[in-house]
């Protein structure tokens, strides 16, 4: 790196990059980081052109006109990749400082002047660097999208905003729970239980907690921030009880090869699983859905994404539990997409802060 | 340079070091000694800032290994007993990653790489991948990265174990070489011979208390009871053996295999006076020579194998 950038890095923010530079050096190198990118993409695309291929069967799409279909595509598109950030990106943030320690690397760096900042802060730029990669890989899909109509630009921005807020969180929580964890296996099945329970628990827990408090109004008792602070606390104890269980389980049943495999498997399981109950057929969906707490369906990754591109909640929270006809002033889309995205901004920053006092507590 | 006094951990109810106090000076090459479980390794990591202690302090160059943990770091160099190297990455660019972790300037750190792998014959691997290098080298590597900010106290954890006798030779001309670097090197190691020549203190530490501490040759001699001499002659052996045993000097004179084992007790610097006496008395002296410090000897001595 450019001597006079290391050092304006170090005088305006006290971060060493060489941690970043290192980094940079060990996963871009090799046929993975490609191997990922273009399986990435070759995903991101079938899917949309999956979503198309009822268009070429006749000229309306489920009930759909045909200045819809651009934006169809693009939700498609959009919805994939929130899929494959949150199960790419949780595999290489939990096992950058876990595996580390594993390989005995850690404890000579640490033995040196870098700070747990720089460890951190390096490790989850890096981590991010290459899922905002895997995002912008997918922009020519995105125009192609726009040129089918019915998408203007600024909601491009806002998906791809968001993916990139969601982005920092995972990566930020998979950095946490490395820091935590005395292993890398331990780090990224704690990583994928949290981000599990936090889909199902954004959906399943405030409908079954937060009807009783609704007031006569019809609107949540609690603004966004304090349902979001319940729902991510709630999404932590889970995932880990679900990470000390099937620790405990595999440990005894399998090797450790196996017990990854069979791990990433039941992650996998679930995710699908959750996507079933989520999704806008599923039934936790229609069940939230009917308690009116779009706030906090948002708060679920997908249903955030929704929300910031103007999906069913964003009606919902433009014109309150009544719909368009309830005659309720409609906030404008750019706030729902800047509480959304802030909040999963804090959320990110905060785990981050969380990771580097935790590294600099438990050391190598 | 490196002063400890009563420093203490504790990991649960084992003592792993207790109450343990020595000083090292500028310059000195210690040796570490003791057996597994002793407490070595545990006393060199919290010297490296990375275990806090549970009592007692340490200072290295005058900084407070708890209060100033960041000046401790830039003045010393660390290598650990077990470590792992990073695949798919470049011997220099393994040394650059180090170097600007110590936050060496990145015009300085080219020129500093090549230092570090002439001093560490690794020159010729500069562009080879790290995971390739053999076992030897990745522990000269190790070695060169704790030099790379030029420290001026070395903590080295066993730097030779699990290598064969060949690299083992050169780890040990590396260290000499860092010696007349006047470099203060802090050693523990299980090859008591290979301390012997590079060391000029020990330290022996067992079940985490200090046993014994000093110069070398010191510890020896008291130990032995004086400074034990082996002389050759070409003829007359029992005789010159009898001539010894009568000299006030001499508190004990043995036959040994072709030669006169005998330990003298006189005046510090006046062995000379031996030589002179067997001479006069017309023995037809071929060699005389102190013995080395055996400190495997001294060490099945003094210590009991509780941590073994």
């Amino acid at each position: 790196m450019n001597a006079a950038i290391e050092a304006g890095l170090y005088r305006a923010f006290r971060l060493n990059p060489c941690v970043a530079v290192h980094e940079l050096r060990l996963r871009m190198r090799g046929w993975r980081p490609f191997g990922v990118l273009l399986v990435y993409s070759c995903i991101a695309t079938g899917a949309v052109l999956i979503a198309l291929i009822p268009l070429t069967l006749g000229r309306r799409y489920f009930g759909t006109e045909f200045f819809q279909v651009g934006r169809i595509a693009f939700a498609t598109l959009a919805h994939t990749q929130l899929t494959l950030i949150m199960l790419i990106l949780p595999a290489y943030a939990a096992g950058a400082i876990a595996l580390e320690r594993e390989k005995r690397t850690l404890e000579m760096l640490r033995a040196t002047l870098v700070t747990p900042f720089d460890v951190v802060t390096g490790k989850l730029v890096v981590v991010l660097a290459f899922g905002a990669t895997l995002l912008i890989s997918s922009l020519p899909v995105a125009a192609w999208c726009m040129m089918l109509g019915g998408i203007a630009p600024d909601e491009v921005f806002y998906a791809y905003s968001f993916l990139l807020t969601v982005a920092l969180f995972v990566a930020a929580l998979g950095m946490m729970c490395s820091a935590v964890m005395k292993r890398s296996m331990g780090a990224i099945v704690s990583t994928y239980g949290i981000l599990i329970a936090l889909g199902v628990l954004s959906m399943v827990v405030p409908g079954i907690l937060m009807i009783p408090m609704m007031s006569s109004s019809g609107t949540a008792a609690f603004g966004p921030i304090a349902a979001f602070a319940i729902v991510l606390v709630m999404a932590l104890v889970t995932g880990w009880l679900v990470y000390l269980v099937v620790r405990a389980v595999l440990r005894r049943l399998l090797g450790p090869v196996r017990a990854l495999l069979a791990a990433l498997l039941a992650v996998l399981v679930a995710l699908v699983w959750m996507w079933f109950l989520i999704s806008p057929s599923g039934v936790v969906f229609k069940a939230v859905e009917n308690s009116q707490i779009p706030w906090l369906m948002a708060l679920n990754p997908y249903a955030g994404l929704s929300s910031v591109m103007g999906g069913v909640i964003a009606e919902m929270l433009a014109y309150g539990p009544g719909g368009p006809m309830s005659g309720r002033a409609s906030p404008p889309t750019a706030l729902i997409w800047a509480v959304i995205t802030g909040l999963y901004l804090l959320a990110g920053a905060a785990l981050w802060a969380g990771a580097v006092k935790a590294f600099g507590r438990r050391g190598y | 340079m490196i002063e400890i006094n009563g420093l203490t951990k504790k990991f649960g109810n084992l003592v792993a070091v207790n109450d343990l106090s020595f000083r090292i000076e500028r310059g000195d090459a210690f040796g570490f000694v003791g057996p597994n479980g002793a407490g070595k390794t545990t006393t060199i990591k919290m010297l490296a800032t990375l275990l806090p202690p549970d009592g007692g302090s340490a200072t290295v160059n005058g900084h407070d290994v708890v209060k100033e943990p960041e000046a401790v770091r830039a003045c010393i160099g660390y290598m650990p007993d077990f470590f792992g190297v990073y695949d798919d990455m470049k011997v220099w660019e393994y040394l650059d990653f180090f170097a600007a972790a110590y936050r060496v300037a990145a015009q300085k750190r080219p020129q500093l790489i090549r230092d570090v792998l002439e001093l560490t014959d690794l020159s010729h691997k500069r562009d080879d991948y790290v995971d390739a290098l053999s076992r030897g080298m990745k522990q000269r590597l190790c070695l060169a990265k704790t030099l790379v900010h030029d420290p001026d106290v070395l903590l080295l954890d066993e730097p030779a174990s699990g290598l064969d006798p060949r690299a083992r030779i050169e780890i040990r001309e590396l260290l000499q070489e860092l010696v007349k670097m006047d470099k203060t090197i802090l050693i523990s190691s299980h090859i008591l011979p290979e301390l012997a020549e590079l060391c000029n203190k020990i330290a022996i530490i067992e079940g985490g208390k200090l046993v014994l501490a000093g110069d070398v040759k010191e510890i020896s001699s008291q130990l032995a009871g004086g400074l034990k001499l082996i002389i050759r002659t070409s003829d007359r052996l029992e005789e010159a053996c009898r001539f010894l045993a009568e000299r006030p000097e001499i508190a004990s004179a043995e036959l040994g295999e072709g030669c006169i084992e005998c330990v003298y007790r006189g005046p510090e610097g006046q062995q000379h006076s031996i030589l002179t006496c067997l001479v006069q008395a017309g023995f037809p002296v071929q060699s005389f020579s102190e013995e080395e410090a055996d400190l495997e000897d001294l060490y099945m001595r003094l210590t009991q194998g509780m941590g073994s």
